[in-house]
């Protein structure tokens, strides 16, 4: 037997005649992340649904038929109330004449406002507590943690309600109130986070070569406790919609003459039987809406990282 | 197992006096019950004197204190409002509240549980995708929003169902428990049985949706991840026909995660029964509080506040509990 | 001796989204009543994926057994009725899996898992699988057996728990035992162990065994028979004696050069065989070995090589230069 196999060098690794290559593409995560999202096609659906929403919002003052005054209030035509869907009024008037389409399109504003103020003040507020706790670790970290579970302990709709009854009821005040009512969950998600990837090996061997805690944190810890924040984010705003709607129809969220869906949908309430389109619009306003960030939201899930339970 | 149940027990104390604290105090953060109380024509010394006779300017602490010893003997206040015990008033609206709950939670959970099993053993197929394109719309909607649309369909448009109640004004029911369904069971009282079930069908309907939705979505996932474990794998390379792999080996396993959302379920559903009370008249804990909320009526905020969350943290404990009997790994750390 | 397995071209294939996976490329061979096969191969060489062929074990999607017949005990397994292949799986075929820990059910009891293969292959009742579960727990080396019947898998140490496989495995006394690398989850003292336990079982019931592992040693030590497995294909097999000490293929060369010997220098580098195995994605022509051969020429990297006889009957090799390789004329 001529030749030990282990003299030979490289030869031939690709195939004569070829230029065929053994193939070391380089792909970053996020773009794998981003292509799995593109393809997901229940969360391209949920992305349209939530940018037709911010389009609408946006060229309100060109789409709607009935536009809000400087206080923003929308004029009445005690006349025309109570009118069924037709042509002129796509969806109706409400009670007291005004043009339901215009009340809901510029009460998508409102609720894209309201979702997205009280998830970044969550993650804010909770995201810093769950990294505190998770980083500091005991006592601090118990303190912080009892007092999130205190806090899951009520339902979310009684804790806000609550809050809005020690701040005063209002629109803002719903937003501030649904937004500390999400805080728990990004505590725990950022603790859960940093307390899972401290211990992961790449930190460790991050650390031995030398790198301080900060960089750590910042350039190994940060980025993959971003995932399942982000999804959160995303199911979070949906969550927050339906909560300061919720707030909003017991009175105590949005005060009249705001065009807030959950608001529209309280004060039509009593002449359902006769006129339902009044109440029918506003809610089905409100579900696509919060279907979109959770079409969104799933499909953000599946992306970042397919086995993320 | 008993050292377990004893553990989770002990943990959670430290959870119920933070929430009970947080019910006392939050009444005094939205305002001076002196004042609430008194009225609005009271003079501030009329105040000062209700405040000294409530003990209202005595340390955090001490009132706190005061407040436990009074809930231990059962005292729970009179209702500003009523005039009523509150304690007699809760006994009234608790169990109505408990009665749709237990409900909707029954009806999501065999409704679920099943959907979800068959959407992950049909995966990717077209039943599997509507379950979850359906679960997801479930969980989109305004309940508030649902309930006034199946009261108008169901209730109104096809007169099926009674609109607001708990019970026909023409059935008379022995009432011990309050819990309806009970009591006419007791009583042997079928007329009264039967109209309970007619009043409880829409509520409860609409108040089981979003827990539908979300256990069926856990439940799926759940069996999707199990199903692909290698322990399946063993039972199928055993011979066991694919519905014992999937009942008995499975299942069982799968179950952890739902257990885990049927508990923070509950949760929800309180939340749910809040709006669905007020919708469909149901005379229950939800409407009782909210208004309670807004009259300012302490006691009774108080008490709803308290239970709302005792029976939250009760529900997580036996989900703790029964985590401990699906998984033996658990019970022996 | 007699004919248990026969396997002709067996092909499986895995759709995933970057294309299609050529797992078992055309696998033909035979196992006897009562005979030790090894199958040695590295990682993804298909040895696994061949095995749960034969018990249909294959997830579909994304898996699929394309084509090839396998015949055990008169039937062809690939393409019986199901339930005819659940009554065979388990009972007169058995297979035991490399991971203990993940492959028996956390949340049954040991006894309940064994016992429920008896009364299902052979019809005991309750208290009859108990005892004989008993029985089997004693015969694999697990001390105090009966009362550990009710004890969870996470109550028994690797090796313990890897020897409960075993006896579940043996339970419905199966004619041909497939054992996918049984020991690579263990320590190396522990492994020493389960391959004795399994000499001695095979010894003392006369099994036919088909024991897959990356382990050469192993095979040295247990086997009678040895296919040696590269990219889906079987590229080397024989007897034991014949593939190790008259090794024609390179690529056995190659895996039996690297194993450091105890007379080599301490100081030399380990040998290695350059390169990597293939992608096994739309697999081409021609042999799967050629990117890392010293000896390939034109015909290897256009024709896929077929299991040729060597000087014995039973030793034979697929490369299409073998014999120019042996008598040194490369």
């Amino acid at each position: 037997m001529s030749g030990s196999v282990a003299e030979t060098d490289l030869k031939g690794l690709a195939r004569p005649g070829t230029e065929k290559q053994s193939q070391a593409v380089v792909r970053s995560p996020f773009r794998d992340a981003m292509r799995r999202l593109f393809t997901n096609k229940l969360a391209i659906v949920g992305m349209l649904m939530i940018g037709t929403v911010i389009l609408v919002a946006f060229i309100a003052p060109w789409l709607a038929s009935q536009h809000p005054d400087k206080n923003g209030v929308f004029e009445a035509f005690p006349r025309n109330n109570k009118l069924p869907p037709s042509i002129e009024h796509l969806m109706g008037t409400d009670v007291i004449g005004r043009d339901m389409a215009s009340l809901i399109i510029y009460g998508a504003r409102i609720s894209l406002l309201v979702g997205v103020f009280a998830v970044s003040l969550a993650i804010l507020v909770g995201a810093t507590l769950g990294a505190i706790a998770g980083f500091a670790g005991g006592t601090v970290d118990n303190v912080i943690m009892r007092i999130m579970d205190i806090m899951i302990a009520f339902p979310t709709i009684l804790l806000a309600l609550v809050i809005v009854v020690i701040l005063g009821p209002g629109l803002f005040n719903a937003m501030v109130a649904v937004g500390i009512v999400a805080i728990p969950a990004f505590a725990r998600i950022t603790r859960a986070s940093v307390l899972g990837e401290s211990g992961k090996e790449y930190v460790m061997a991050a650390r031995s070569v030398g790198a301080g805690a900060r960089r750590v944190l910042w350039r190994h810890v940060m980025p993959n406790t971003l995932s399942p924040i982000i999804v959160a984010a995303s199911l979070g705003i949906a969550s927050a919609i339906l909560d300061a709607a919720a707030l909003g129809f017991l009175g105590l969220g949005a005060q009249p003459p705001t065009p807030e869906w959950g608001l529209l949908l309280s004060r039509n309430r009593g002449y359902m039987f006769t006129s339902p389109w009044m109440v029918f619009f506003p809610g089905i306003a409100i579900m696509f809406l919060v279907l979109g960030f959770n079409l969104l939201g799933d499909g953000l899930r599946d992306a970042l990282d397919p086995k993320l339970d | 197992m008993t050292q377990y149940l004893i553990r989770r027990l002990i943990l959670a104390i430290p959870v119920l006096l933070g929430v009970t604290f947080f019910a006392y105090s939050m009444v005094l953060l939205t305002g001076d019950p002196a004042y609430a109380l008194a009225g609005e024509h009271s003079t501030p010394e009329m105040r000062a004197a209700l405040r000294e006779k409530l003990g209202l300017d005595d340390p955090l602490p001490v009132q706190y204190g005061r407040f436990l010893a009074r809930i231990a003997k059962g005292d729970l206040g009179v209702s500003i409002i009523s005039r009523i015990p509150v304690a007699t008033e809760l006994r009234l609206f608790l169990p109505a509240t408990i009665e749709l709950a237990l409900s909707a939670m029954a009806i999501a959970i065999v409704v679920g549980v099943p959907l979800g099993v068959i959407a992950a053993y049909r995966h990717n197929s077209l039943t599997d995708l509507g379950t979850t394109f359906g679960s997801l719309v479930g969980v989109s909607m305004p309940i508030f929003w649902l309930a006034l649309m199946m009261l108008w369909i169901f209730g109104l448009k096809l007169g099926w169902f009674p609109i607001g109640g708990r019970i026909d004004r023409s059935v008379d029911l022995q009432v011990i428990t309050n819990l309806y369904i009970v009591d006419s069971i007791i009583t042997l009282n079928f007329p009264a049985l039967l109209s309970t079930f007619h009043h409880l069908t829409l509520p409860a309907i609409a108040l089981a949706t979003i827990p539908t939705a979300f256990i069926t979505r856990i439940t799926r996932s759940a069996m999707l991840d199990v199903l692909g474990e290698n322990y399946v794998r063993t039972a199928r390379a055993k011979g066991l026909a694919e519905k014992s792999v999937v009942s008995r080996h499975a299942l069982k396993n799968a179950m952890l995660p739902v257990i885990t959302v049927i508990g923070l379920q509950m949760g929800l559903l309180m939340t749910g029964a809040i709006l669905t009370e007020t919708i469909f008249a149901w005379p229950g804990m939800g409407r009782w509080v909210v208004n309670g909320i807004i009259a300012r009526n302490f006691p009774v905020v108080q008490a709803g506040v308290l239970v709302f969350a005792m029976i939250f943290v009760a529900v997580n404990l036996v989900v703790d509990v029964s985590y401990g009997w699906f998984n033996p790994r658990i019970r022996y750390n | 001796m007699n004919e248990l397995l026969r396997i002709e071209d067996l092909q499986t294939r895995f759709y995933i989204r970057d294309g299609t996976v050529n797992a078992v490329n055309g696998v033909s061979y035979s196992i006897n009543e009562g005979e030790i096969l090894g199958v040695v191969g590295e990682s993804g060489c298909g040895k696994s994926v061949h095995a749960l062929s034969i018990m249909r074990l294959i997830p579909d999607p994304p898996g699929k057994i394309e084509s090839g017949e396998v015949w055990f005990d008169g039937q062809d397994l690939l393409t019986v009725s199901d339930e005819e292949i659940r009554q065979v799986r388990g009972g007169r075929l058995a297979m035991v899996f490399q991971d203990p820990m993940s492959s028996l059910n956390p949340a049954m009891t040991v006894g309940f898992q064994i016992e429920e293969a008896l009364q299902l292959h052979l019809g005991m009742n309750d208290q009859q699988a108990e005892d004989r579960t008993a029985e089997l727990l004693t015969m694999v080396g697990i001390p105090d057996a009966s009362n550990r019947l009710d004890d969870y898998p996470h109550q028994f140490s690797g090796g313990m728990r890897q020897r409960v496989m075993i006896a579940m495995g043996l339970s419905c006394d199966p004619k041909l035992l497939i054992a996918d690398e049984p020991t690579t989850a263990l320590d190396v003292t522990i492994q020493a162990q389960i391959v004795d336990l399994m000499k001695r079982l095979q010894a003392e019931l006369g099994m036919a065994v088909m024991w897959i592992t990356h382990d050469l040693g192993v095979v040295a030590d247990m086997a009678e028979m040895v296919n040696v497995m590269y990219a889906g294909y079987i590229v080397e097999r024989g007897n034991v004696r014949d593939v190790f000490k008259r090794t024609r293929h390179p690529y056995t060369l190659g895996l039996l050069r690297s194993l450091p010997g105890l007379e080599a220098d301490p100081g030399a580098e380990l040998a290695t065989i350059p390169g990597i195995p293939p992608d096994l994605i739309d697999l081409e022509p021609g042999c799967p070995f050629a990117a890392r051969c010293a000896y390939a020429n034109e015909q290897c990297w256009t024709e896929t090589p077929v299991l040729e006889p060597t000087e014995s009957e039973r030793h034979t090799v697929a490369c299409w230069r073998w014999e120019d390789i042996m008598r040194g004329a490369v």
